[in-house]
């Protein structure tokens, strides 16, 4: 199996290093096969189809580092790497930080993730060809004015291999399906943007095709996304509750899991640097991370390092109970490896009782945020702007969709000030949120 | 799932960076073979060095391209792609890392129609790029179709001589750089107690080649130098942080700016945000910088008139042509051809030679940006904006240097004819949805003006506007127009480096999203 025989190069190449004088090395292989069939009018727009990989590989001599990648794994390409990696290390730094994660932090959580399914291959390109025009078909007849952008079945099944020179050598097997439906429709306003259109879209993500949504339930959220956005005006600047949909929610809980990163508090550039164990949050705002979840897409046995995944609670109740730390930044900030090198995996903010509808009915006047763009979270302040669209609340209920406005506040102010979480979470991200409304925020518009 | 991720709209952003991927010059056996018969420009040609890599020679392509069409596609192309990237970066005073990627394939394309199949390798055997066109091939779906080809090489122009890439030089070279702006920004201030430094370069060999015989190829050298820093006083932290480059190599430092000066504006830019106020909410004036303001073009219109958005239907700009959509003071071109412009490139990757596009023309839209498919449904020639990230992608419609023709105002004029407004000096990225046109930008440095004063500057906040209402709104536009120092990388999709330029510009009113 080419696990296997990757396992065994991973081992073959940490070995050739040690071989040659490295006091460290680390390789890790990425491979994925990948199949993507997109349509769009009922006709094949696109049909692609590849294997990718890359092989990286971290060295360190006397606490000098070097990291060398490359998609070419013949044994020239992997000498020449080599080479290259020795010839870095005596340009580098001595960095005393550098180094492994300790010997008994690294393994594999016991246990299956069930996030692989190894029937990808039974699903014949043709049945995806007629799925994703099935989908197109669905989510167009939610209204005659509906434009198709694209509907697309994609999987992707690979492999995460790594090795150390600690001994360590393991990876696992990972699948991934999505079928997804764009729409657009026509919005014309009078005056300058004559040929204004809104856009819309939805998808379901899987470990396994069977676990995919209906497509009828992609197709109508899609349609419904896009429909219902028809008609939307600017609205007036002014200070009022907001919901936080939780497509738009994740992006809080992201930028939260930066300004945990153990990097950005090393360097102390993140608003956070200073305030583990101190109220960060409401009592209300418990956050987790669980690697460990089975049969989610994000889950995994072991980080980027090889550290073994467990669960941990990151915030609770409002604290601040840890940061995000690969094994480098614990050294640096003489803590332990929190098992987040390449990232978070299942972070979730814990769910309340709301539903979005009730949500809705709790404000008078208030705007549902449904979508937000643009880079306004500044990581040194917790500063929070963004360009939003979404729904305005009058009385309790939507009264009609907005555009081309913003929201901002401080992350402080938002964590601080969450009246209500939701119970609507989509558990298909490294991060996922439910719903959530916060007392106030300024919107800026006409 | 979120919108953001699933509607390609969305997802069309311009940003700097931040990832590392980029630094060092060492010895790859395979290059100093390559290298050992430079010719006299210097450089081994892509075509040389990929015949040397795998055999991958005109007789190998032309079999290739055969195969490809075997089942009845109109069109194949094939795209060789050899990229090496390095990076090197200081961090607490110290060379943290150093790095070196290589990423090498072939992709092979087949069009039938508007239908696109896809697919590459990594391994380059000919057995692979074989198995890799009898894939893209099923687009098609007749039968033992033998198309013999003879490909041959077009020569264009350069745009992006580089005497030195620095990808070529000793990583030493780079160190001392990088110390130089370390030291120049802790001797600038005091309260400067983080620095760090890093740069990124890469170079790529292409080859493109198609089955209406036509061969091109190309060597693009890129380079990017960051310098950022953190001041802390009175217990409050801002950080400021520089960049720039192109496809330039080592003489970038010693023409356009010395790693000293990437420092000096790095602390001056993190100082003025200790002192600044929140920005104010609703709609203003706003003046915007010569240089990178022009991440206003690039979201306001130019993903908008990428003509995939327009042949689907979906943006705002279908249809639109020969209207007026901006007024008459704006003139809005797209190019690869902007000498060493991080943007530009000779030709595209589907082997069209690049030119200069004329978006709008005194306020009236003249032309989208095509890729090969769009530029058939139009029955227009093709602009040389069919580009990719890399081999694991099939083209689109993508911007190169995008940037609007210089004006007459004299910028303090523009800014002394605004009672209350905001200036806008430094951007750390934009996002528009091409459907209804609603588009952000985010300033990292501004300053509030009153009274046709620049007074004091105003924290990080976002900008939205719309893109058709915007440009019309363009009632002052300077005489110092300024490309921006090359920093910026597209998404939409896929990654690809653009450039943006830009006059002094008076907006009469677009929404500031501050506090």
């Amino acid at each position: 199996m080419l696990l296997d025989d990757h396992k065994k190069l991973a081992k073959e190449v940490v070995d050739l290093v040690m071989a040659q004088g490295g006091d460290t090395a680390v390789v890790r292989i990425d491979f994925s096969t990948d199949k993507d069939v997109s349509i769009r009018n009922q006709k094949i727009d696109t049909l692609t189809q590849s294997n990718s990989k890359m092989l990286t590989l971290t060295v360190s001599r006397d606490k000098k580092k070097a990291v060398v990648s490359t998609s070419d794994l013949s044994e020239t390409a992997l000498k020449s790497l080599l080479k290259d990696a020795m010839n870095i290390v005596k340009y580098t730094g001595q960095d005393e930080f550098y180094g492994l994660p300790a010997k008994e932090e690294l393994g594999m959580a016991e246990g299956d993730l069930k996030i692989y399914d190894p029937r990808e291959d039974s699903i014949a390109i043709e049945k995806r060809i007629d799925m994703a025009k099935e989908l197109e078909t669905l989510s167009l007849k939610h209204d005659k004015d509906l434009i198709a952008d694209g509907s697309s079945v994609s999987s992707s099944t690979g492999h995460f291999v790594l090795a150390n020179s600690l001994g360590f050598c393991e990876g696992y097997m990972q699948s991934e399906w999505v079928v997804q439906s764009s729409c657009a429709i026509p919005d014309a306003v009078e005056g300058l943007n004559s040929a204004r259109k809104q856009s819309g879209g939805w998808y379901s993500v899987a470990n396994s095709f069977e676990k995919l949504e209906p497509l009828e339930a992609v197709a109508a959220q899609a349609a419904r996304r896009t429909i219902m956005k028809r008609g939307a005006k600017k609205p007036k600047t002014q200070t009022v509750p907001v919901i936080f949909e939780n497509t738009v929610a994740v992006g809080l809980l992201s930028f939260l899991a930066q300004a945990l990163t153990g990097s950005n508090i090393y360097t102390r550039q993140s608003f956070l640097a200073d305030k583990l164990a101190s109220k960060i949050a409401g009592d209300n705002v418990t956050i987790v991370e669980d690697p460990l979840i089975p049969g989610l897409v994000s889950s995994r046995p072991f980080d980027g390092e090889g550290v073994k995944s467990r669960r941990k609670t990151v915030v609770e109740n409002g604290v601040l109970k840890t940061f995000l730390l690969d094994s480098y930044a614990a050294r640096k900030l003489n803590m332990k490896t929190t098992g987040n090198s390449d990232g978070v995996s299942n972070l979730y903010l814990e769910e309340g009782k709301t539903s979005l509808e009730e949500m809705i009915k709790t404000i008078e006047n208030g705007v549902l945020v449904t979508s937000a763009s643009g880079f306004g979270e500044v990581l040194q302040t917790g500063d929070y702007s963004k360009g939003a669209q979404g729904l305005w609340i009058e009385n309790g209920k939507i009264s009609y969709p907005v555009n081309e406005f913003t929201i901002a506040s401080t992350m402080f102010d938002i964590l601080n000030n969450i009246e209500l979480i939701g119970n609507d979470s989509i558990k298909t991200g490294p991060v996922f949120c439910p719903s959530i409304k916060v007392r106030k925020m300024t919107v800026s518009g006409v | 799932m979120s919108d953001n991720f699933s509607g390609i709209s969305r997802r069309d952003f311009l940003k700097i960076t931040g990832t590392l991927a980029v630094g060092a010059t060492l010895a790859n056996p395979m290059l100093n073979r390559v290298f050992a018969g430079q010719s006299s420009l210097g450089r081994t040609s892509s075509c040389e060095f990929f015949k040397t890599l795998c055999g991958l020679d005109n007789t190998a392509i032309n079999k290739l391209l055969g195969i490809a069409l075997s089942k009845g596609g109109d069109y194949a192309d094939l795209f060789a792609d050899y990229s090496i990237n390095n990076s090197i970066i200081l961090e607490d005073r110290i060379i943290k890392n150093a790095s070196r990627n290589i990423s090498a394939g072939i992709g092979i394309r087949v069009l039938k129609g508007d239908q696109t199949g896809y697919a590459y390798s990594e391994d380059m055997t000919f057995e692979s790029l074989k198995n890799a066109a009898l894939t893209a091939a099923n687009i098609a779906n007749e039968t033992g179709k033998s198309i013999s080809l003879n490909v041959t090489n077009k020569k264009v122009k350069n745009y992006y001589e580089v005497s030195l890439p620095v990808s070529e030089v000793e990583l030493d070279a780079k160190i001392k750089l990088l110390k130089e702006s370390e030291e120049a920004a802790f001797l600038k201030d005091k309260r400067v107690i983080k620095v760090s430094a890093n740069m990124l370069d890469s170079e790529r060999y292409i080859v493109v080649a198609n089955s209406e015989n036509l061969l091109m190829e190309d060597y693009q050298p890129l380079m990017r130098y960051n310098v950022s820093v953190i001041v802390e006083e009175d217990g409050k932290r801002q950080s400021g942080r520089m960049s720039g480059g192109g496809r330039l190599g080592m003489e970038y430092f010693s023409k356009i700016k010395t790693p000293e000066k990437f420092a000096h504006e790095a602390v001056d830019q993190a100082l003025l945000l200790l002192t600044a106020k929140n920005a104010p909410a609703g709609p203003m004036p706003v003046v915007l910088s010569p240089g990178d303001s022009g991440i206003l073009l690039h979201e306001a219109i130019g993903h908008p008139l990428e003509a995939d958005f327009n042949r689907k239907g979906t943006s705002a700009y279908s249809g639109r042509i020969g209207q007026k959509v901006a007024s008459e003071l704006c003139t809005v071109y797209d190019g690869g051809t902007v000498p060493n412009d991080r943007g530009s490139i000779n030709f595209d990757d589907e082997a069209v030679a690049s030119n200069k596009t004329t978006l709008i023309e005194n306020g009236i839209l003249k032309d989208y940006m095509h890729d090969r498919i769009s530029a058939k449904y139009y029955k227009v020639k093709q602009t040389g904006n069919g580009r990719r990230e890399s081999y694991k992608y099939f083209p689109i419609p993508r911007m190169t240097v995008t940037y609007l023709e210089n004006g007459t105002s004299d910028p303090t004029e523009i800014i002394s004819s605004i009672k209350k407004g905001v200036y806008c000096k430094n951007f750390s990225g934009g996002q528009v949805d091409i459907s209804n046109g609603d588009f952000v930008f985010n300033p990292t440095l501004a300053f509030m003006i009153e009274d046709g004063k620049i007074t004091y500057p105003v924290k990080n906040f976002t900008l939205i506007g719309n893109g058709p209402e915007v440009l019309t709104k363009v009632t002052m536009v300077g005489n110092d127009f300024k490309f921006s120092d090359g920093m910026w990388t597209c998404g939409k999709g896929q990654s690809v480096p653009v450039g943006v330029g830009l006059p002094t510009v008076k907006v009469s009113e677009i929404t500031v999203g501050g506090m």
